[in-house]
């Protein structure tokens, strides 16, 4: 028997061989430089600390922490012992945690966010005024000038980090609730300051960061009157650029108490850009333009951002401290948001590069694996280096790589050095300056007048990459426009679109290719079905450590997002590029007839499904319907009618994870039992419908549907049909408005035979940026998975393209796709056996017919 | 070697190297496949017997073998049936009988899956051309494909009208090949034209039967495009074929060893009862 067992196995291997058919191909080496980075809260976490002020158990963290211990402690002597923490510090770290949380939705990151919010709440004076410092023991200092009760910088920090909480948590959180009168009052007293157009503490710094707050509201709770007060705060900041191009200070915006521009805290920038965008200010974005393109530029060009600029343009470099350069970072990215120009973004992944060592002394700045960040440079001397980690610049340093972190064209810069010298001044600085990457790619920041100009030269070298779009003209089309637009800007990465050949699925053609080894380098039409065997091959590139890819992944989705996606080691191994949210679609007219509302559970359906029952010819048999629930078995089917009612019902949970069953439950119970009952009263049509759609004609009344058919209804319907789009129904007592729907999600992927995977994530991360977003909504009818789709105001307007296209946007990000399983398919067609006979035949009663389906589930996933 | 076994040798070996690559070599590696685990696209593993013993276990094989079979006593006789009758029709003066052959034979040529599409909109429940053909008669609709006691046998129907023509052509030949000089002896004797049929053209068409017999049952076990368009295999698993749930072994499941095991063991009950068939039929020509 072993020699039979050994002669089959040696005629299998070299059949197989001849074949060309053995494991997929080597795992493909990316370059250190192309991976991303990751940002770390330890240290800012060792220096938090428990207190309690005001008779309230708070957060805050502590001001300073010296090398080489890095113990924390307090205000030195030379600043008069202001106290051991300050709310100037503790607001900006909770922006550092919100932000945090609302990419990682890590429990803890909100926890210390909400502490130190309501340490910041606790300072509050009852009128908007806030005190900053306190000691060890709680108690305020309310005499030190930077401690003393006013409406000043140290206020401005502390709305800003409000403003940041009603943003990421959302304004009907109950933990918004709290600081809800805190943040009411620090607003009104706001408003007095720019009544009487005074600076927030006379300083154009402290009046940007409290306008960051304003807007940040503003961007999840508009209102007419909050979008005033913005726009005149905003109005406030505006006159005080100075000089122009050629003409010192360059566009600086000078805060007129001091009459120089400061790097420290410079985000005016920063909030013009915002406002610009937030409140559709184009002018705003422009004033932001003019420091940015004119003055920051300089700094590149001379190769670092200096303290002070002066008024005559002569500069102070040092010291040089993670609060200067973070402003610049932010700003430019503001900039690069607000005027979708990726070139923007590339001065901030370079500006970045401060932290990683493109200083004068050549020192990383930022620590990898702690995110300790030390305190400055040029102290005392050129070369001198503060070893110290205060929290300043460590939540300076996070601010700034976290925002680096989440934009593509950013992150791939990050890590640049300098090439040439560092000129100490602005006004000698070149007119060109070149930064070399880690793998020695080079870029070229040169300035033309009062504008800039990015330059990549190829190297001699263009990099070639074929991308496989779905072979849909429509998504043909888009892919086409993309990739020339994206050609005419990187001539050194250049893109070439074939449809996926021809096949009876995608699916089944990637595959092939895998087993031929003629994989593209792109493919934006792999389902979650298929990724899981890809990566069983080896045959994708893991995507969420690539900076290009990673950035986007931060940038457009949050950790519950993405957290059934991930494969069992935890990777991200394709972008989500779009989601097709199920929803019950209704025909308005049919429902408004039959007197019923569109159904919001299971007792409603039931209901509305018996009104829209009807005889119309008066032949006996029922030929219009409530909702068509498809016959066949196969797998897809169910993606219509028990999967996201499953879904729905089940809180997100859905069939298998980590190789167990998890769909052995009431939700699917109570799935399958809605169904039963409607096709026992006669209430569905037994009918498969060839050829037509039953809702386009009116057939039926209601279908489950995700957008990508609204397109199509445009183009086919009836004239006069009317629809409009609910929730998928839940069991009775639940609420549909908080269901998960079916994500029916499309991703692309970056197979391992490219020889560029660095370059294939950066154009990954262009076909998912908002720019070719904003298309696939217009010319597609289809949703970028993209976290705040809904309410994000850059998608506005292509959203109204489009009916109803408005509320499946609204659940984009409360959505979960098929598991990312190899044996899925097996699963769903298992799962739709077992519903056909019990909905649909009723032959099994649905909880056995749940059981079995489990029991048999799990027989395939031991056998694997 | 003689120039003229050279020239042979020559002359077939395309034929022999096509023949190796794409039928002996498939065969053969079909057969390694039952003892391999291989998901076409990481390197497959050793199984054993694991297929073969999940086979004999499978509920899903077994029905979908029972399926076949009710398609075959379905779809055997009515062929028969049908083929020979319309050969016989055929085989008399017949205006635009030229005409006729071709369009009985015309299905034969036509793509399965556009066939299959066609009959879909024929069976459809609501909308279908026979179903508004039977309310006509004031006759209820008939779930053709969404009843699972019906649907095989529709499909069955459907596989007949496909198929047909070209049994009618075998059974032309056979017809035209029975001596006009049977029929007058027995006509002479006072036999009717039933009986004549019956007792000298019926038992004259044997070779012509079994042959019909042999390639419809071989045809028959091969059931997939009618089923994979119509009805996905459905209603309640009654129209899942072998070669369908073979199918989805290998290409919906990647399950390549397990798709070669049911190929296998649906290549050898092919085998099987064509032997059976053969010594049926065989023994029933000989006495």
């Amino acid at each position: 028997m072993k020699d039979i067992t050994r002669t089959a196995w040696a005629v299998a291997a070299a059949a197989l061989m001849m074949l060309g058919c053995g494991p997929g191909p080597p795992p493909v080496a990316i370059p250190a430089g192309a991976k991303a980075i990751e940002l770390r809260l330890d240290h800012l976490l060792h220096l938090g600390f428990d207190v309690t002020v005001a008779g309230r158990q708070v957060r805050a963290v502590a001001l300073y922490a010296e090398w080489p211990d890095y113990r924390p402690v307090g205000s030195p002597a030379r600043d008069g012992f202001e106290g051991l923490a300050a709310v100037d510090d503790a607001a900006r770290a909770a922006v550092v945690y919100l932000r945090h949380f609302e990419q990682t939705a890590d429990p803890r990151s909100k926890q210390e966010a909400l502490g130190l919010l309501s340490f910041v709440t606790a300072m509050e004076q009852g009128d908007g005024e806030f005190l900053n410092f306190i000691q060890a023991d709680g108690t305020p200092n309310r005499t030190a000038p930077t401690s003393r009760r006013s409406f000043s910088y140290w206020a401005a920090r502390a709305l800003w980090a409000m403003g940041e909480a009603v943003r990421v948590l959302g304004p009907e959180n109950p933990d918004v609730d709290d600081l809800r009168p805190t943040l009411d009052r620090a607003i009104s007293r706001l408003a007095r300051e720019v009544e009487r157009r005074h600076l927030v503490g006379g300083s154009a710094t402290a009046t940007a960061e409290a306008l960051l707050g304003l807007l940040s509201v503003q961007q999840v709770e508009p209102t007419p009157e909050r979008a005033d007060l913005a726009g005149r705060t905003a109005d406030l900041l505006v006159p005080l650029a100075q000089g122009d191009a050629e003409t010192a200070p360059w566009g600086a915006h000078i805060d007129p108490a001091e009459g120089v521009w400061h790097a420290w805290g410079a985000r005016t920038a920063q909030a013009l850009a915002l406002a610009g965008r937030v409140l559709s200010r184009p002018d705003l974005v422009v004033a932001a333009q003019r420091e940015a393109d004119q003055l920051w530029v300089r700094f590149l060009l001379a190769g670092e951002v200096p303290e002070l600029v002066y008024s005559d343009g002569r500069t102070k470099p040092f010291p040089q401290i993670a609060y200067g350069v973070s402003p610049v970072v932010e700003g430019y990215l503001a900039l690069a948001d607000a005027t979708e120009e990726p070139r923007y973004a590339v001065l901030a992944g370079l500006t970045a590069s401060w932290f990683l060592g493109a200083n004068r002394p050549g020192i990383t700045m930022y620590d990898t694996a702690t995110g300790r960040t030390l305190d400055g440079l040029g102290g005392a001397s050129a070369d001198d280096v503060n070893r110290n980690s205060g929290a300043e610049s460590t939540i300076e340093a996070l601010l700034a790589l976290g925002s680096v972190a989440t934009h593509p064209e950013a992150a791939v810069y990050l890590g640049y050095r300098l090439v040439a010298a560092i000129v100490p001044s602005a006004a000698d600085a070149p007119a060109e300056r070149e930064f070399a990457g880690p793998e020695e790619q080079r870029v070229t920041v040169s300035r033309r007048g009062a504008t800039f100009t990015i330059r990549e030269p190829a190297g001699g070298t263009t990099i070639e990459l074929t991308y496989w779009p779905a072979a849909n003209p429509v998504e043909v089309d888009l892919a086409r426009r993309l990739a020339a637009e994206w050609n005419g800007r990187h001539p050194d990465i250049q893109v070439h679109v074939q449809p996926i050949p021809a096949g009876r699925s995608s699916e089944e053609v990637l595959l092939a290719a895998v087993v031929g080894n003629a994989t593209p380098d792109i493919c934006s039409n792999v389902s979650s079905g298929l990724l899981a065997r890809l990566v069983r091959a080896g045959a994708v590139v893991r995507l969420d450590d690539l900076a290009g890819t990673a950035a986007r992944l931060g940038e457009r989705t949050s950790e519950p997002m993405l957290v059934s996606l991930r494969l069992p080691d935890g990777g991200i191994y394709a972008v989500p590029w779009k989601t097709n949210p199920m929803m019950l679609m209704y025909n308005v007219g049919r429902l408004t007839d039959a007197g019923v509302t569109p159904p919001g559970t299971y007792s409603e359906l039931i209901d509305a499904l018996r009104a829209l029952a009807r005889d119309t010819d008066g032949d006996g048999r029922l030929d219009r319907w409530g909702f068509w629930a498809r016959l066949k078995t196969t797998w897809f089917e169910r993606f219509y009618d028990f999967y996201p009612l499953y879904l729905a019902a089940s809180d997100g949970r859905t069939l298998v994870a980590r190789g167990e069953v998890v769909f052995e439950n009431e939700a699917a119970v109570a799935a399958v039992e809605v169904l039963r009952q409607a096709f026992a009263e006669g209430l569905l049509p037994r009918s498969n419908f060839e050829g037509r759609d039953p809702f386009m004609d009116g057939t039926v009344a209601m279908k489950v549907v995700g957008p990508w058919f609204v397109k199509e209804l445009e183009e086919l319907k009836v004239p006069g049909l009317r629809y409009d789009v609910t929730p998928v129904p839940v069991p009775d007592g639940d609420d549909p408005a908080a269901a998960y729907s079916f994500a029916d999600l499309k991703s692309i992927a970056v197979f391992s035979t490219t020889r560029h995977p660095a370059a294939a994530a950066r154009f990954v991360a262009y076909l998912t940026s908002p720019e070719a977003d904003r298309l696939l909504i217009e010319e597609a009818a289809q949703l970028p998975y993209r976290r705040g789709l809904a309410a994000d105001v850059r998608f506005a307007a292509a959203l109204t393209r489009w009916p109803t296209l408005q509320a499946y946007a609204g659940r984009a990000d409360r959505s979960r796709d098929i598991d990312v399983d190899p044996d899925i398919v097996e699963v769903f067609d298992i799962l739709s056996e077992a519903y056909e006979a019990a909905a649909i035949y009723g032959i099994v009663p649905p909880e056995q017919a749940v059981r079995e389906a489990a029991n048999e589930v799990r027989a395939v996933l031991r056998a694997r | 070697m003689h120039a003229e076994a050279r020239s042979g040798l020559f002359l077939t070996a395309p034929y022999a190297v096509f023949l190796l690559l794409f039928s002996l070599f498939p065969i053969g590696f079909s057969v390694v496949l039952v003892v391999l685990k291989w998901d076409l696209v990481t390197a497959p593993s050793f199984a054993g017997l694991d297929n073969v013993q999940h086979l004999m276990a499978d509920a899903r094989f077994w029905q979908a073998l029972v399926n076949t079979l009710v398609f075959l006593a379905v779809h055997l006789p009515l062929q028969i049936i049908v083929a020979l009758t319309l050969a016989w029709a055929l085989d008399r003066p017949l205006l635009l009988r030229a005409f006729w052959r071709a369009a009985f034979f015309l299905p034969v040529v036509i793509s399965g899956a556009v066939v299959t599409i066609l009959w879909s909109a024929l069976y459809a429940t609501d909308v279908g051309l026979i179903n508004g053909l039977l309310a006509r008669l004031d006759l209820g609709p008939v779930p053709w494909l969404t009843d699972p006691a019906i649907a095989m046998p529709a499909i069955a129907i459907m596989a007949t009208w496909k198929n047909v023509g070209f049994y009618v052509v075998i059974y032309l030949a056979g017809l035209q090949s029975v001596p006009r000089s049977c029929h007058e002896a027995i006509e002479l004797e006072g036999a009717t034209a039933w009986q004549s049929f019956l007792h000298v053209t019926l038992p004259l068409l044997k070779p012509q039967t079994l042959l019909v017999v042999t390639l419809s049952t071989i045809n028959g076990f091969q059931l997939f495009i009618e089923p994979y368009v119509l009805t996905g295999g459905g209603p309640l698993r009654r129209t899942l074929s072998v070669v369908l749930y073979m199918y989805r072994n290998a290409f919906s499941y990647q399950k390549m060893g397990y798709a070669a095991t049911l190929g296998l063991a649906l290549a050898l009950i092919i085998a099987a009862v064509l032997v059976v068939q053969r010594r049926v039929i065989g023994s029933a020509e000989e006495s």
